[in-house]
């Protein structure tokens, strides 16, 4: 009998410990690509769409809490070139982007904005959101950062490119076939 | 309270369900020996679970859904191993085990192990995510939300020891060994459908080339993806094996068949049968207070609130007169707003307590769009994201905050711009 025992716990002792083995190879986070187009243009920018668990933000009372909420939804964009002076490989500041998820069908499941924000791998703009295991589409409306009071020099001098000022009428992209399933 | 009273049920129903199932099987089978060597995996299960919640809390060390398929991987082994092993062992009860019978309380131990590490460090981090709105540990929004949390524990624990009172007197030695072996498997396909997808994208880690899509993976894909949306039929599967279980024990217990010699052995029959009932039906009590809490109780709590009818007010040129009087009760009023280009604009109005003014904004914020705010009971509630306002902040910018309004008090009314209103309007486009 004290052979059974010994090879219980030593498998499980096998098992509970390589937590800490485990532990010691890995850190960060694992990000899911969502939906089948992958990165796409839109507007002067490279976007591509994350998700992984529901995260703490700060400060609280400007953030949407973990609790409650099944997964955290990230944007990543990088500016291509452009005629506004954002630098080229960098993430854009000052936009509004909300955002619709649809079901298969069509029907708006849930929808909001995405904040600022930055965690570890940088800036980017994102929310917890609540959405249940499905296949979802999703769409970005990408608001100009004009609405968020950033301004642009138009005069010859010391101008930018693009002197007729932001785009008016929010950007649309779509990122269609995501399977969501936790993994958390 | 009742998100985390239908959380934690949901999470460890299952699991509580095989583990106690699979204690009584290996009693049944091995005696003492059986039960103190599953206990040792159960223990460990839960010290590992302990030891992961800990870290994962503390580090940036874990990552969970690393950590899922791994664990995944390891349940699927000893899944296996544990039914091939049950087919040739599980039979002749009450005997001393021999390497059969060691190898299968190892893997039957090794499995309830892992179901627990796998599910435990979730349930036991809750705690440490309850929004208490910055009010601290000892704040009603937190007592109330441990509450919900140990309620459910504290009714798992009691299903548990009703549980294994049916599994280990049940006289049909078959029922408890069929069913463990029908929640086992079950587990494994839930398993297998959830993981499977992301697990073979784990290969990448390996150099190999592999993208999870529907091209790709085809019925695999849909397999997963029909187990993620149905996981609670898996759920109502291991309850229906439960309620079996004790359905069963309940009518082998309904009338004595063992022979006896005189009345006063035949009442004592019949108390033992009367006791075994309360048992069985205390059992199945239990299975339906589950049901009960994941269907009606969860449906309740997670219903979709609907906003209150927007109310009437009085249009003067560019100007938009509310009467005081009608705003000043305290509660929160809704009103709309239709612009030439067919958008609704909405807004609230809501007296600040124990002040003169108003918190007046547009029924929307910047984080979770228009999803607009409804009164529960005192407060003023996001429906999206159901954090509650400070009602006295309301009309302040930031945060999930609605966006404010101008406005000003005249004559008895609060008076609004149409041209303040109508920079709104993008909101609810």
């Amino acid at each position: 009998m004290k052979k059974l025992l010994s090879m219980v716990l030593a498998v499980m002792m096998l098992f509970s410990l390589s937590a800490v083995a485990m532990a010691e190879d890995e850190a960060g986070f694992d990000e899911f690509e969502l939906g089948v187009e992958g990165e796409q243009e839109v507007g002067f920018m490279t976007m591509a769409m994350v998700y992984f668990q529901p995260v703490d933000m700060a400060p609280v009372d400007q953030a949407t809490a973990k609790e409650n909420t099944d997964l955290h939804i990230e944007v990543d964009l990088t500016a291509n070139e452009n005629g506004y002076a954002f630098p080229v490989d960098q993430w854009v500041p000052y936009l509004t982007i909300d955002f619709v998820i649809r079901d298969t069908e069509g029907k708006e499941v849930t929808s909001g904005s995405m904040m600022p924000m930055a965690a570890s791998d940088g800036p980017h703009y994102g929310n917890n959101i609540k959405l249940a295991d499905g296949e979802y589409s999703i769409t970005l409306y990408i608001k100009s950062p004009a609405e968020n009071g950033y301004l642009l020099h138009v005069d010859s001098e010391t101008g930018v490119d693009a002197k007729d000022g932001f785009w008016t009428e929010p950007l649309e992209a779509t990122w269609t076939g995501w399977k969501f399933v936790k993994q958390w | 309270m009742l998100y985390y009273l239908w959380s934690v049920i949901q999470d460890l129903f299952y699991t509580v369900t095989i583990t106690t199932l699979m204690h009584a099987f290996l009693g049944r089978l091995y005696g003492r020996t059986g039960r103190r060597e599953h206990a040792v995996g159960l223990w460990l299960g839960v010290i590992a679970g302990i030891a992961l919640a800990v870290v994962k809390q503390t580090t940036n060390k874990i990552i969970s859904s690393h950590w899922n398929h791994w664990t995944y991987a390891y349940l699927m082994a000893f899944i296996v191993a544990f039914f091939m092993l049950s087919l040739f062992q599980g039979r002749k009860e009450g005997k001393k085990p021999g390497a059969g019978g060691i190898c299968l309380t190892v893997c039957g131990a090794a499995v309830s192990a892992g179901m627990i590490f796998f599910r435990l460090p979730t349930v036991l981090l809750y705690p440490f995510s309850f929004n208490t709105m910055g009010n601290g540990f000892f704040s009603a929004y937190y007592m109330e939300r441990l509450g919900g949390w140990a309620l459910a524990l504290l009714l798992l624990f009691v299903y548990s020891r009703f549980l294994y009172g049916c599994a280990v007197h049940i006289r049909k030695s078959a029922a408890p060994r069929r069913i463990l072996r029908a929640g086992v498997l079950l587990y494994a396909v839930y398993c297998l459908g959830r993981f499977f997808v992301p697990w073979i994208s784990r290969a990448r880690w390996l150099g190999w080339s592999v993208k999870y899509t529907e091209a790709e993976y085809g019925w695999i894909g849909s397999f997963t993806m029909w187990t993620a949306t149905n996981a609670m039929i898996f759920i109502w599967a291991a309850a229906f094996l439960a309620a079996l279980l004790a359905l069963l024990f309940l009518l082998e217990n309904t009338k004595v068949t063992e022979p006896y010699e005189h009345a006063a052995q035949l009442r004592k029959l019949r108390a033992g049968n009367r006791k075994r009932r309360r048992l069985a039906i205390a059992t199945l009590v239990m299975v339906l207070l589950f049901v009960l809490t994941l269907t009606v109780v969860k449906a309740y709590d997670t219903r979709e609130v609907v906003l209150s009818a927007p109310e009437s007010y009085t249009v003067d040129g560019d100007r938009i007169l509310i009467p005081t009087e009608a705003v000043n009760d305290g509660h929160l009023h809704r009103f709309e707003y239709t612009t030439e280009k067919n958008v609704t604009i909405r807004w609230i109005v809501v007296k600040k307590p124990n002040a003169a003014t108003y918190g007046v904004g547009f029924d929307a914020c910047e984080v979770c769009g228009n999803a607009g705010y409804y009164e529960r009971g005192s407060q003023v509630v996001c429906k999206r994201c159901d954090v509650v306002m400070n009602i006295n902040t309301i009309g302040f910018k930031g945060g999930c905050n609605p966006i404010p309004l101008a406005y000003e008090v005249g004559e008895g009314n609060l008076v609004f711009r149409l041209e303040d209103l109508l920079a709104g309007e993008k909101e609810f486009r």
